[in-house]
């Protein structure tokens, strides 16, 4: 149990002064009874030496006047009890060998009293004896003194002890009333502006510094409220610099963040545009033939009228037939080229829109066929000298793949990209001799579709090749390459996918990059 | 006149033939079909004195039109051969290749078929 | 007690006539003494004891009875310690007590406090002085004698006993 300092200084006077109390309650009274009860018996013995060399010197010298005086003096005295000489008488036995002293009462004052010689001192009363002896006579004075006043001088002891203690255990407790209060009144303050101070309120300093030890307490209390104002103050300072700096920061990363939506849509962006040649090439083909073909299918059409409009004898019914079946056909490849050129339009729609995020099933050996052919006319739309060979491996037995088709698509688009590039850059440089070659593969391994992409480029040196997939690394010169392709294409298989994509690369010989999708 | 086309849509095929069918149905034109370069060279290679034209794309996987050009005009001189590029890029770049390596024509797609027929009526001896 | 010097005090004036007397006083008992020696004189101071009193009551009043005289004065004895012959004389004679006996019966009474012991003197003379100069003092002496203070007292007529 906490006992506090008050308490403390309390308990500790009030047991000095509870010692103090037993002490004039008990032993000093104790001790003054003692003295008192001596002194009695010494004046009572005294007194009865005196009558009893009265009593000698009166039996002696016939001088009374001793005796008389201590008999008057000791009758006068109000606390006698009684007065007895004793006689002492020597009874010899028959044969006088032996004698006996037989002490008896010769006479008593006052006479009512009537006594024992072998009476002693009791509670109540002292008896002393002093004992006389003459050539006629001895014996011995027997001199009883009641204890009353004794008892009363204890009682008034006792009585003024009592008195006594209870004023001084009074002013005890005043005092250490008093002192417990001047200690623990400041400390109190004292704690109750440290928790002021810890709350915030700095307005706690203490005004009236005491002379003492908790004076001192006082001013290491205020120095200590002078520092933290100024640590505040200074943490203030330092928090505003920092909230600016913070501010700054948050700032910058909003425009990072805007800046780093904006490439991945230019990334995006670029992809689509190397699209677009490709798809453009792509479309005009297709609507090539709707043209051609429709305007053939006109053609036709007037021969037939024209046959038609002959008589009978001449109508080349053959020629006609021949006629209209072509013009069926035709209308079927118009048909054919029609939904052709719709499903790439629909295709680079798709791939410009934002990806939803949904798996499809996806058919993964005509995705490889689309975004290649796609690529490879992309490619040669911006390089007019641009040429590669292009081989494939489509495993048949690859149905569909649950995919978001345009990410994966714009992965396999980048990664052909990137492998045209490395041929294109290696025939640049031997330009003979040098037969650029990039192929695609798909496969069913393990459960897992597996599409590779090979170049026989100049492959990626050691020291890039662990860089290749961070974001905004590119060996290409400044604005050719975001830099964010293959960092893009990683995210999409593995984290988009839960697939693999490496890498595996001979330095001057080409490039291997895989990427393994759950099937 | 015998014409060698070649061009990787395999449709080219049935449009040529419908195009020219009154020049096939009367004899003029005897027409043969490619679908890649390598196609063509074995052709040429096995009917060495037969196609005097070839009309050939420039964009096809595998040998490119330029290539197949350029090897025409390097291996297979005799008997000389109009060679015209049929291509969906017409752009400077490209036109300035074909020329180089010794194109006769140069013809963008889509191929205005009254213009070829007015070249090959040149062209025919 | 004036100690007095009789030599000296005979010329001085004033107490000459006392001086005288008591001169002729001692004379007179030394010759009654040597002629009587068991006879006693009571002599009294005049402020105190009567001129003359019964056997009875100085009986009464050595034995210590009495303790005051009729008008008022405290008695006080004055006997010859027992060890003289004088003293012995009184003791047998008044108190029929050998000396020993009549201080414990005068012990006695002093203990209970009832009666004032008697001053016992060794010599005569300053019994007298003695009687003269305390009022209400009586002493017992073997002859008689009178002077300005004292005077014997008449016992049942008689001036010794």
């Amino acid at each position: 149990m906490r006992i506090n300092l008050k308490t403390k200084i309390w308990l500790t006077i009030c047991s000095i002064v509870l010692m103090f109390s037993f002490f004039t309650l008990f032993y000093f009274p104790q001790q003054q009874g003692q003295l008192l009860v001596n002194n009695y018996e010494n004046e009572v013995q005294n007194l009865a030496n005196t009558v009893a060399l009265g009593v000698k010197i009166a039996i002696n010298e016939q001088n009374f006047e001793g005796v008389q005086t201590a008999m008057e003096f000791v009758k006068d005295d109000p606390r006698l009890q009684f007065i007895s000489m004793l006689q002492s008488d020597t009874i010899w036995d028959a044969n006088h060998t032996k004698f006996q002293i037989k002490q008896k009462i010769f006479r008593t004052f006052p006479e009512k009293e009537h006594l024992s010689p072998t009476i002693t001192s009791n509670d109540s009363l002292i008896v002393k004896k002093a004992p006389f002896a003459t050539k006629t006579m001895s014996g011995a004075i027997l001199l009883g003194f009641n204890t009353k006043d004794i008892e009363a001088s204890k009682a008034g002891i006792k009585h003024t002890s009592i008195v006594v203690s209870c004023i001084v255990l009074l002013i005890a407790f005043l005092i250490g009333f008093w002192l417990a209060r001047t200690i623990s009144v400041p400390v109190l303050a004292l704690r109750d502006a440290a928790r002021k101070v810890g709350e915030g309120d700095l307005n706690q300093k203490i005004k009236h510094i005491r002379r003492d030890e908790i004076g001192q307490l006082e001013k290491a209390f205020n120095k200590m409220i002078d520092d933290l104002d100024k640590t505040t103050n200074d943490l203030s300072e330092k928090n505003m610099v920092l909230s600016a700096t913070n501010s700054t920061l948050n700032d910058t990363l909003i425009e990072l963040k805007k800046t780093h939506a904006q490439l991945v849509q230019s990334e995006k962006m670029a992809s689509l545009g190397e699209l677009t040649a490709g798809i453009a090439h792509e479309i005009q083909n297709p609507l090539n033939f709707v043209n051609n073909f429709s305007e053939v299918s006109i053609e036709l059409i007037e021969e037939v009228l024209e046959e038609r409009a002959k008589d009978a004898t001449e109508r080349d019914e053959t020629l006609e037939a021949e006629l209209l079946d072509d013009i069926s056909k035709n209308l079927e490849k118009i048909n054919h080229h029609g939904k052709r050129a719709d499903g790439i339009v629909k295709g680079m729609l798709m791939h410009s829109r934002t990806s939803t995020g949904l798996k499809e099933p996806t058919a993964i050996n005509a995705l490889c066929d689309e975004y290649l052919r796609l690529s490879y006319h992309g490619l040669r739309a911006k390089d007019k000298s641009f040429n590669a060979t292009i081989k494939t491996d489509f495993e048949p037995s690859i149905k569909t793949v649950n995919a978001v088709s345009q990410d994966v698509g714009r992965v396999i688009l980048n990664l052909l990209t990137n492998a045209f590039y490395a041929v294109n850059e290696k025939k640049q440089q031997h330009p003979t001799g040098y037969e650029p070659t990039v192929s695609v593969t798909t496969k069913n391994i393990d459960g897992m579709v597996e599409i590779k992409v090979t170049d026989n480029g100049n492959g990626i040196p050691k020291k890039v090749i662990d860089k290749i997939f961070q974001p905004f690394f590119t060996t290409k010169p400044t604005g050719q390459g975001t830099g964010l392709g293959l960092s893009l294409s990683y995210d999409i298989i593995t984290q988009g996918h839960g697939g693999e994509l490496k890498v595996e690369t001979n330095e001057g010989e080409g490039t291997e990059f895989t990427i393994r999708l759950p099937a | 006149m015998k014409v060698l086309v070649v061009d990787d849509e395999t449709d080219v095929k049935t449009l040529f033939e419908q195009r020219f069918r009154k020049e096939l149905r009367s004899g003029e034109i005897e027409l043969h079909f490619a679908f890649s370069g390598e196609q063509a060279i074995d052709y040429l290679n096995s009917h060495q004195q037969e196609a005097v034209l070839i009309l050939s794309d420039i964009n096809m996987p595998g040998m490119s039109g330029l290539e197949l050009l350029r090897l025409i005009k390097e291996k297979f001189e005799l008997p000389p051969r109009v060679v015209m590029m049929i291509t969906a890029y017409g752009d400077d770049g490209n036109y300035n290749e074909a020329m180089k390596l010794g194109a006769d024509d140069f013809l963008t797609k889509p191929v205005d078929f009254t213009e070829l027929k007015e070249k090959l009526k040149k062209i025919r001896p | 007690m004036k100690r007095t010097s009789k030599p000296i005090q005979l010329l001085s004036s004033k107490s000459a006539l006392l001086n005288y007397s008591f001169l002729i006083g001692c004379l007179f008992f030394a010759i009654a003494g040597k002629a009587q020696q068991n006879t006693l004189t009571a002599i009294g101071n005049v402020s105190g004891a009567p001129a003359d009193m019964r056997q009875s009551e100085l009986k009464a009043v050595l034995m210590g009875e009495t303790q005051r005289w009729k008008n008022g004065k405290r008695i006080i004895i004055a006997l010859m310690k027992t060890n003289t012959a004088l003293g012995k004389t009184t003791s047998l004679k008044i108190y029929d007590m050998s000396g020993d006996e009549l201080n414990k019966y005068w012990l006695s009474l002093v203990f209970q406090g009832k009666a004032q012991a008697p001053v016992f003197f060794t010599s005569v003379s300053d019994l007298q002085n003695f009687v003269a100069q305390n009022p209400g003092a009586i002493g017992i002496i073997d002859k008689p004698m009178a002077s300005a203070d004292v005077r014997a007292v008449m016992i049942d007529g008689k001036p010794s006993f």
